[in-house]
């Protein structure tokens, strides 16, 4: 009886050392996951390295951040940044080809313009894809800037209550009874059609808007139990307001932030479908207002700036949607 | 004790004060509140929330304030700290901490006291501390606020020591370049293990962050945390009630404070874990030699901690005498009512005696003595005349109309 079962055990050793290679590779493929998926552990953890670790994964904000539509507008904003950056890669005309004059205006699709050809024989898909340069680079900056000023503005508002805040507030008030892009339009007509003025008026009016919503919040923490803790451990008001307010109200910025720029390339759009941008740069908004008037002869040179606005403004709202379930998951459901 | 005194008084004004204090025999006084005023000027009218409270308190002591809800106690500890927020103000009076006066302070000279000699524990640990800051943070912050040129003295040590340690790696493969030739194998071999393992062996390089939190390691474990590391980079959600309030204590006592002002440590508490923090405020007492001002509503936290006890009614002390004395003879009407208004498990046929009437209004306050629309030993001259503090025994003083010999013929009132 014994003899068979020796024979057996010396079988699965020698099975075992054939399969050294063969059980590596299994073990990578087994463990590759604790890199990749936040939340998953090593087994040889002691218990409560365990749980420790269980809470750090909890924690893990990009863990909430995993929903389809999320990631579709990640993928979105990383393709249109691409363009913005490596735009002259990717397109098949460079920038000066694409807005210098050539024949063939209005031409139908052809396998060299693959989208047809827009007014002076320019090429659409060289300029739907440069367009997102300009777009990015006036939104970006506007945004940054109407943060920056506006998160200041309100804290200090906030923070300091009393007559600052009044007068703070009623400046804002005048800046909001202004229409958005009546405003925007004064500001380009004062100043002129550049890029940076564009850019400049779009940040200052921002500013307002982010200024209420910060000097809310602000409100509603300063008067918190560890608002006044950290007072009483000798916190100076500046510590108090950058290191223990304002990263408790920065959450409706952050998103908002993001649903903000989608509104930027849109309100851009509008604002050069009016005229009033400037005209050499290559941009959605501007090619629309140029096809308008051959909607029907020439459809193509309208169609695809359109798209391109519409996927843009949607991937950053799609952000900021799922950055609005991540961090403020109360919402969720509204 | 008074040559630290004497360090911190600079003008002519403290000088007097401490000659006057050094006569009277009471400069071992830490804390001195003399005829504290504090209002709140509300839209219904003037607050008059603190109304000349004056006491005492030695160094190493503790003090219970005791008071019904609303009578002013957690406004006289934030005027201590100066912190009453607008629409209140302090009015007048005198805090004359360790020789110096806190309301002739600026600011910035303020902000230095607070957190290092002067420290507050909250009613509520639940929501003092910041939710998403670690803990280990937090606690850092208050190293790092008041004590950074310690913190500098102890990394310039650390880095003299790696120094040190450095040297002794470069010695080492100096010796071996030189000795090569000369070297058997083992001996070469052996050489460089030892690098080798000096060079694992040898220390990061700290920043003074890290000291902070070592320190910090250091005072979480003083208060009987027993994972001190691994509550270090937890965030406040995630610790449980006791643990939080253990964890505010540490920071109150990380700077090694002379005072430390407890609002109702343990009001938010469940029964098992307040007898646990009282004993660790005992201990931490002992053992940090600091003063601590208990306020709280529970006279059996006094009895348990306190040494002496305040009795503070609508923003005015009526009794402060050695706890002791307190219980076993209470003078003033409303310690009397206090006292026996405490439920008692032998008395459990009685029905549970209560004083009458409401508490006072504070923005329209009684006249005379404020507590004698409720007496029931009122004399005529109660609702005219506002009591004095009078000494009826050793160290023990009532504000009240009764133990005034000048009124011992008033008729009582009908």
């Amino acid at each position: 009886m014994e003899e068979p079962y020796e024979q057996e055990l010396k079988f699965e050793e020698v099975k075992e050392e054939k399969n050294i290679v063969k059980n590596t590779i299994f073990w990578i493929f087994k463990n590759i996951k604790f890199l990749l998926i936040p939340g998953s552990r090593l087994e040889d953890l002691s218990r409560r390295e365990f749980e420790y670790e269980k809470t750090i994964s909890k924690r893990k904000f990009i863990r909430r951040l995993k929903s389809v539509l999320t990631i579709l507008g990640m993928i979105i904003i990383f393709i249109i940044i691409t363009f913005a950056i490596h735009g002259a890669w990717i397109a098949p005309y460079t920038r000066e080809v694409a807005n210098g004059v050539l024949t063939g205006s209005w031409d139908p699709p052809t396998p060299s313009n693959l989208l047809g050809q827009t007014k002076f024989g320019r090429d659409v898909l060289s300029r739907a894809i440069y367009g997102a340069y300009s777009s990015l680079t006036i939104a970006l900056p506007a945004i940054t800037f109407s943060v920056i000023v506006g998160v200041i503005v309100g804290m200090i508002s906030g923070y300091y209550g009393g007559w600052v805040d009044s007068v703070i507030m009623r400046i804002t008030d005048v800046f909001l009874a202004f229409p958005g892009l009546i405003l925007a339009l004064v500001f380009i007509a004062i100043w002129g059609q550049h890029m940076e003025y564009i850019m400049l008026a779009f940040g200052i009016l921002g500013v307002p808007y982010y200024a209420r919503l910060i000097r809310g919040s602000v409100l509603q923490a300063r008067e918190l139990p560890y608002v006044e803790a950290a007072r009483v451990s000798g916190s100076g008001n500046w510590r108090l307001m950058f290191r223990h307010v304002l990263p408790n109200c920065i959450q409706p910025i952050i998103i908002s932030f993001t649903f903000d720029i989608g509104g930027i390339i849109l309100s851009l759009a509008g604002l050069s479908f009016l005229g009033y941008s400037d005209m050499t740069l290559i941009e959605w908004g501007n090619d629309i207002s140029v096809a308008r008037l051959h909607l029907t002869d020439a459809p193509w040179s309208m169609f695809w700036p359109g798209i391109m606005i519409l996927v843009t403004v949607m991937g950053f709202m799609l952000v900021g949607d799922g950055l609005r379930d991540a961090l403020d998951p109360r919402m969720k459901n509204l | 004790m008074d040559s630290t005194v004497k360090k911190k008084t600079n003008a002519g004004a403290d000088e007097k004060n401490q000659t006057d204090s050094v006569i009277t025999g009471i400069s071992e006084n830490l804390l001195e509140v003399k005829n504290l005023k504090t209002n709140f000027y509300t839209e219904e009218g003037i607050v008059k929330a603190v109304d000349g409270v004056s006491f005492n308190m030695g160094r190493d002591e503790v003090l219970g304030l005791v008071g019904e809800t609303g009578c002013g106690k957690s406004v006289t500890a934030l005027s201590i700290l100066r912190l009453v927020r607008p629409p209140g103000k302090i009015l007048e009076g005198s805090i004359m901490f360790d020789g110096v006066e806190l309301l002739d302070l600026t600011d910035e000279q303020m902000r230095e006291y607070r957190g290092k000699d002067i420290t507050m524990i909250f009613q509520d640990p639940l929501n003092s501390l910041n939710p998403i800051l670690q803990i280990g943070r937090q606690i850092a912050e208050v190293f790092l606020l008041h004590q950074e040129e310690e913190l500098k003295e102890i990394l310039e040590k650390r880095h003299l020591d790696r120094d040190k340690e450095k040297q002794v790696i470069k010695d080492l493969e100096e010796e071996l370049k030189i000795k090569k030739i000369r070297l058997t194998k083992e001996e070469e071999r052996e050489l460089k293990a030892e690098i080798k393992n000096l060079k694992k062996k040898k220390t990061k390089k700290l920043s003074l962050k890290e000291i902070a939190w070592e320190k910090s390691e250091e005072i979480v474990k003083e208060v009987g945390i027993a994972d001190a590391k691994g509550i270090l980079k937890r965030y406040p959600h995630e610790l449980s009630g006791g643990m939080r309030q253990r964890v505010m204590i540490s920071m109150g006592l990380s700077c090694n404070p002379k005072l430390l002002i407890a609002d109702e440590p343990t009001t938010a508490l469940d029964v098992t874990i307040q007898a646990q923090i009282l004993d660790l405020m005992k201990k931490l007492k002992k053992k940090f030699m600091t003063s601590i001002l208990l306020i709280t509503h529970d006279l059996g936290i006094i009895a348990e901690l306190c040494e002496r006890v305040a009795v503070m009614y609508s923003g005015t002390i009526v009794e402060y005498a050695p706890a002791e004395d307190l219980f076993k003879k209470p003078r003033h009407p409303y310690t009397k009512g206090l006292i026996s208004s405490i439920p008692s498990i032998e008395k459990r046929d009685q029905e549970l005696l209560t004083i009458r009437g409401m508490v006072p209004n504070l923005i329209y306050p009684p006249s005379g003595c404020r507590f004698h629309p409720r007496c029931d030993y009122r004399l005529e001259i109660c609702d005219k005349v506002r009591p004095n503090n009078i000494e009826v025994d050793d160290k023990h003083f009532v504000a009240c109309h009764l133990f005034d010999p000048k009124y011992k013929n008033s008729p009582k009132y009908q």
